[in-house]
C-alpha cells in the first residue's frame, strides 16, 4: 500500500515537474470567521484576511511600526496637514493605475460608511482629503495629529471607479479589486475563502499560486485539521494543544494584547467592596494609594504566567511589550511581597483586611476566568478576602462599561484587555490611563476612572507632538507616572502562536495576523 | 379535520407571537451590542451614531413594534455583524444543517427500526442483547466526545475521512447541497454518524419496547392463530401500531437535530445554523438570534403538524373520528 502511494506521489511529482511550475497551494486553518467582504467594515479578523487583497498607504512591520506601503513617504506639510507621496507603478487588479483620486475615494468611503462597524474612530482627526497631483494626496486634520499615518494605514485602498458599492458586490467578487499580492476567488460563508495569486503585483511575486483560509473556530477542530493534513498551518495555538503538535513546528510571539486589573477610584463607596462581615464599607479602600500598592504587590505575575497561562503570555510591567513604540526598558514593577502588602494595608487602616468581588470575562481572553481565580487567592493571602464572578463577554462588557448608576462602570475590580493596535503605547495610554471623557473618547477602558492631571497633560502633549523621540519620551514618562500611582495592575501580554507542518516557516507578527506573505517554505 | 387544523394553526400563531416577545425581551436583557461593535476607544458621538443606526436608541416596546411591523412584511432585520438580512444568513446556512439532520434521521430510522423490531420480536436473542447494549452506550456517550474520538480515529490516525468542514456543493433546485457526490458525502459521514448515534439508540429502544408490547397483544395471537403469515403479520398488523410512538419520537428528534446540531457543527466546523446562532449569541447579534428562534419555532410547528398528519394515516381510529 505504502509503495503504491509512493509510486503515485512520484508519478504526480514527475507530471507536475514536466508541466513547469508546480501548483503551490497554501491551506490555512483560521480561527475567526470572516464576517464581511467589504474591507471598510471594521473587524480585526476581517482586516487580517483582506490585507491579502487590499493594501493601504502605510504598512506595519512585525512590531507594528509604520513602514512604506502604497505611500512611499509621508511628511507634515503644515501643522494640520499630512502629505503622502504614492508609490508609482502600482496597478489595481483590474489593470487601472493607482492614483491620488483612489486614495481620496477610499478614505472618504471609510469615513462615511453606514452601520456600526466603521473605521470612523481611527479617522476622527481627518477634516478633508484632497488630491494635489496624480501621485500626491493631502490629508488635512482638525488638530495636530502625529499618529495619522498609522491610523490611515488601517484603510484599504480601492479604485475610485467602484463608486457606490455595498457588501453584496464585494462578496460576489465583482468589486473585490485591490492592489494586493492575492486576488479574491471565492468565499463560502462560515466555511472558507479562496485567494489566487495576483501575477501583476507591484512587489515581489508570491510563491503560493493559491491560498485557502478554512474557518475553524474551535481549537480541537483546528488541531485535527492540521494533524490530518487538511491544512498546512493553524493560528491561535495554545499550550493546551502543544502536546498534540509534538511533530509540528510551533512559532510564537508576544502580542499587543495587555490584560490588566482596573480598580474603582472614583466612587466614595464601591459596590463590590465590603467589610469582614460582608457589610458595605463607609469608605472605598481602593481610593487609597497604599491599598492599590498592596494589591499590586500581592500579584505574582511570574506565577500567573508560569502556572495559569502555561507560558502563553509574557509578564508585563507596563502597557506595551518590548519593541513597541513607548516601551520603557528601565521600567520595572516591584516584585511580589505579601508581607509588605499586609503592612501597607495596616498602614492604610485596613489591618483586619476587607472583602471584595472581582469580575472577569470567561470567554474573551485566554484563561481569563482561571487568572481571576488565581488572583483571588493572591489577594486573599494578604488579607483581602476575594470572591470571583465570571461572565460571558457580551454580558460583562455592557455592565463593566456602563452598568453602574449614571452609566458609569459597575464593577469595583475587573479584568480587562487593551490592545496597542498601531504598535504604539499611545493607544493604551489614551484608553486605559487617561481621565475619562465621553466626548473625546479618552479613558474608555479606564474602568477604575483613574485620574491624574499630570499624566493627562503628558498624554495630551504626546498626542500632539510630531517629533518622534520627544513623543516617545513623553509617553514613557506618562506610563511611569501611572504605574507609580498604581493606576491599574498590569498582568501580562498574551502570546500569538502558530503551528505548522514541517517544511514551512512563518515570520510572526505582534498583531497575531496570519499572512500568506509571511509564510514560506523552509 | 379542518376544524382540528384550524385550531392547530391558531395555537401555533399564538406560540410564535409569545415566543417573539420572549426572544426580543430576553436578548435585550443580556447586554448592549453597541460596545461589541464599535472600536474600544470610540468617542461618545460615534457610539450614539451607531446606536441610532441600529435603532437601539428607541424604547424597547417601540423597537418591538418596529420589528413586528417589518416581520409581517417578511423582513426580520439586518445582522449587526454581517451587515446582511438575518433571514438570508439563516437560509444560506439552512441547507447544510438540514442535509446533516436528514442524513442523521435516515440513519437512525434505517438502523434503529429494523434492529428494534427484530429485538422486540425475539427477546433474549443475541441480536436483542447486542442491540440493547449498544443503545445504552448510544444514549450515554456525550456527543462532543464521540465526535472527537471519531476524528482522532478516522481522520488523524487512519486518514480516511476529512476532519471537518463541508465538501464541495452542487446546486439542486437552486439550493446548494453537498450529498450528491462521494466528495461531499465523505465530509458528511463523520458528523452525521456523531449526530445520529443518540437517535439510533433512542429509536431502537422505543421500537423494541413498543414491538414487545404489541406482539404480546391478543389480536396478534389471534391473527397468528388465523394463519396469517409471519411477514404479513409484521407488516400489516404489528408495524403500524409500533410506528405510532416511533413516528412521534422521530418527528421530535428531527426538530431536535435541526435546533441542537450546534455541538456537532462546532466540532466538525460544519457551516450550519447551529454555529451561526452560537456566534450570534456571543456577539449579541440580536436580529439573527431573534430570526433564528422564529425560524426554528416555525420548523417545530411544521414538523409537529406533519407528525399529526402521519398519525391520521397510521391510525384508522383517528381518521374515523376526524372524518
Amino acid at each position: 500500500m505504502h509503495y503504491f502511494a509512493r509510486i503515485c506521489l512520484a508519478a504526480a511529482a514527475l507530471l507536475l515537474g514536466a508541466g513547469g511550475a508546480a501548483a503551490e497551494e497554501l491551506r490555512i486553518g483560521f480561527k475567526a470567521e470572516l464576517t464581511s467582504a467589504d474591507p471598510h467594515v471594521l473587524n480585526g479578523a476581517n482586516r487580517n484576511v483582506w490585507v491579502h487583497v487590499y493594501e493601504s498607504l502605510v504598512f506595519q512591520d512585525a512590531q507594528l511600526r509604520p513602514m512604506p506601503g502604497l505611500a512611499l513617504s509621508w511628511r507634515i506639510a503644515a501643522p494640520t496637514s499630512w502629505e503622502f507621496a504614492l508609490r508609482p507603478g502600482v496597478r489595481f487588479q483590474n489593470g487601472a493605475a493607482l492614483t491620488a483620486a483612489d486614495v481620496k475615494y477610499s478614505i472618504e468611503r471609510a469615513m462615511s460608511l453606514a452601520g456600526p462597524r466603521t473605521f470612523r474612530t481611527y479617522l476622527r482627526d481627518i477634516a478633508a482629503v484632497s488630491v494635489k497631483d496624480a501621485l500626491t494626496v493631502v490629508v488635512s486634520t482638525k488638530r495636530v495629529s502625529p499618529t495619522l499615518p498609522e491610523n490611515v494605514g488601517m484603510i484599504a485602498i480601492l479604485p475610485a471607479s467602484l463608486g457606490q458599492v455595498g457588501e453584496a458586490s464585494f462578496a460576489s467578487g465583482a468589486s473585490a479589486i485591490g492592489t494586493g499580492p492575492y486576488r479574491f476567488a471565492s468565499w463560502s460563508h462560515g466555511q472558507k475563502l479562496v485567494l489566487l495569486r495576483n501575477d501583476g503585483y507591484w512587489g515581489a511575486r508570491e510563491p503560493w499560486t493559491g491560498v485557502t483560509l478554512h474557518f475553524v473556530p474551535r481549537e480541537p477542530a483546528r488541531a485535527a485539521a492540521l494533524l490530518s493534513g487538511t491544512v498546512d498551518i493553524v493560528n491561535d495555538v495554545t499550550t493546551h494543544m502543544a502536546h498534540a503538535f509534538r511533530d509540528y513546528r510551533i512559532v510564537s510571539t508576544t502580542s499587543y494584547m495587555l490584560n490588566y486589573l482596573s480598580m474603582d477610584q472614583f466612587r466614595p463607596r464601591s459596590p463590590y467592596v465590603f467589610d469582614g462581615q460582608g457589610r458595605p464599607l463607609a469608605a472605598n479602600p481602593l481610593q487609597s494609594p497604599l491599598v492599590r500598592q498592596a494589591l499590586g504587590l500581592a500579584v505574582d505575575r511570574e506565577a500567573l504566567v508560569r502556572h495559569v497561562m502555561k507560558r502563553d503570555g509574557v509578564v508585563s510591567d507596563q502597557l506595551v511589550p518590548r519593541g513597541f513604540f513607548g516601551h520603557d526598558d528601565s521600567l520595572r514593577l516591584a516584585p511580589p511581597d505579601a508581607a509588605k502588602a499586609r503592612a501597607l494595608l495596616a498602614q492604610a487602616g485596613y489591618g483586619a483586611g476587607f472583602r471584595m468581588t472581582i469580575h472577569c470575562t470567561n470567554n474573551r481572553y485566554l484563561n481569563d476566568a482561571r487568572t481571576c481565580e488565581a488572583l483571588a487567592q493572591m489577594f486573599t493571602r494578604i488579607g483581602v478576602r476575594t470572591a470571583v464572578s465570571t461572565l460571558p463577554f457580551a454580558v460583562f462588557q455592557t455592565r463593566a462599561m456602563s452598568g453602574g448608576p449614571g452609566g458609569e462602570p459597575e464593577f469595583s475590580v475587573s479584568l480587562f484587555g487593551v490592545s496597542a493596535v498601531t504598535g504604539n503605547s499611545i493607544t493604551p495610554l489614551t484608553s486605559a490611563i487617561h481621565s475619562t471623557s465621553k466626548t473625546l473618547g479618552t479613558g474608555v477602558g479606564n474602568l477604575g476612572r483613574y485620574s491624574n492631571a499630570r499624566v493627562d497633560a503628558l498624554i495630551d502633549a504626546a498626542a500632539a507632538t510630531v517629533d518622534m523621540a520627544r513623543r516617545e519620551q513623553l509617553q514613557k514618562e506618562a506610563t511611569a507616572l501611572a504605574m507609580a500611582d498604581n493606576a491599574i495592575v498590569p498582568l501580562y501580554h498574551l502570546k500569538a502562536a502558530w503551528a505548522m507542518r514541517e517544511g514551512l516557516r512563518i515570520a510572526p507578527r505582534a498583531d497575531g495576523f496570519t499572512l500568506a506573505m509571511n509564510i514560506r517554505r523552509r | 379535520m379542518f376544524d382540528m387544523l384550524a385550531r392547530r394553526a391558531l395555537q401555533s400563531a399564538l406560540v410564535v407571537l409569545v415566543m417573539s416577545v420572549l426572544a426580543f425581551a430576553g436578548i435585550h436583557l443580556v447586554g448592549d451590542p453597541v460596545y461589541l461593535l464599535v472600536p474600544p476607544d470610540a468617542p461618545q458621538a460615534e457610539i450614539a451614531r451607531a446606536t441610532r443606526q441600529m435603532g437601539l436608541d428607541l424604547p424597547l416596546h417601540q423597537q418591538y413594534g418596529r420589528f413586528l411591523w417589518n416581520a409581517v412584511h417578511g423582513d426580520l432585520g439586518n445582522s449587526f455583524i454581517f451587515n446582511r438580512p438575518a433571514l438570508a444568513l439563516i437560509f444560506e446556512r439552512m441547507p447544510a444543517t438540514l442535509e446533516l439532520a436528514v442524513f442523521a434521521l435516515l440513519l437512525s430510522a434505517a438502523i434503529g427500526i429494523p434492529f428494534g423490531m427484530w429485538s422486540g420480536m425475539h427477546p433474549g436473542s443475541a441480536v436483542q442483547k447486542i442491540a440493547m447494549g449498544f443503545s445504552i452506550l448510544g444514549v450515554s456517550v456525550p456527543v462532543f466526545w464521540l465526535g472527537l474520538i471519531l476524528i482522532m480515529l478516522f481522520s488523524v490516525s487512519l486518514g480516511w475521512l476529512p476532519s471537518g468542514g463541508r465538501g464541495p456543493t452542487t446546486s439542486l433546485f437552486g439550493i446548494e447541497v453537498s450529498f450528491l457526490g462521494w466528495d461531499g458525502l465523505r465530509f458528511m459521514l463523520l458528523p452525521a454518524c456523531t449526530l445520529a448515534l443518540h437517535n439510533i439508540a433512542l429509536v431502537m429502544r422505543i421500537t423494541e419496547a413498543s414491538t414487545r408490547e404489541v406482539a404480546g397483544q391478543e389480536y396478534v395471537r389471534f391473527a397468528r392463530a388465523k394463519g396469517v403469515g409471519p411477514l404479513r403479520l409484521v407488516w400489516r398488523h404489528i408495524a403500524p401500531n409500533v410506528m405510532i410512538p416511533v413516528v412521534t419520537v422521530l418527528g421530535l428528534e428531527f426538530a431536535h437535530l435541526i435546533a441542537f446540531s450546534l455541538v456537532t457543527e462546532t466540532i466538525f466546523a460544519w457551516p450550519g445554523m447551529g454555529k451561526l446562532i452560537i456566534d450570534s449569541l456571543l456577539q449579541l447579534d440580536r436580529p439573527v438570534v431573534v430570526a433564528y428562534l422564529m425560524v426554528v419555532l416555525l420548523l417545530y410547528v411544521l414538523i409537529n403538524f406533519v407528525v399529526d398528519v402521519l398519525y391520521l394515516l397510521l391510525d384508522p381510529r383517528l381518521r374515523a373520528r376526524s372524518a
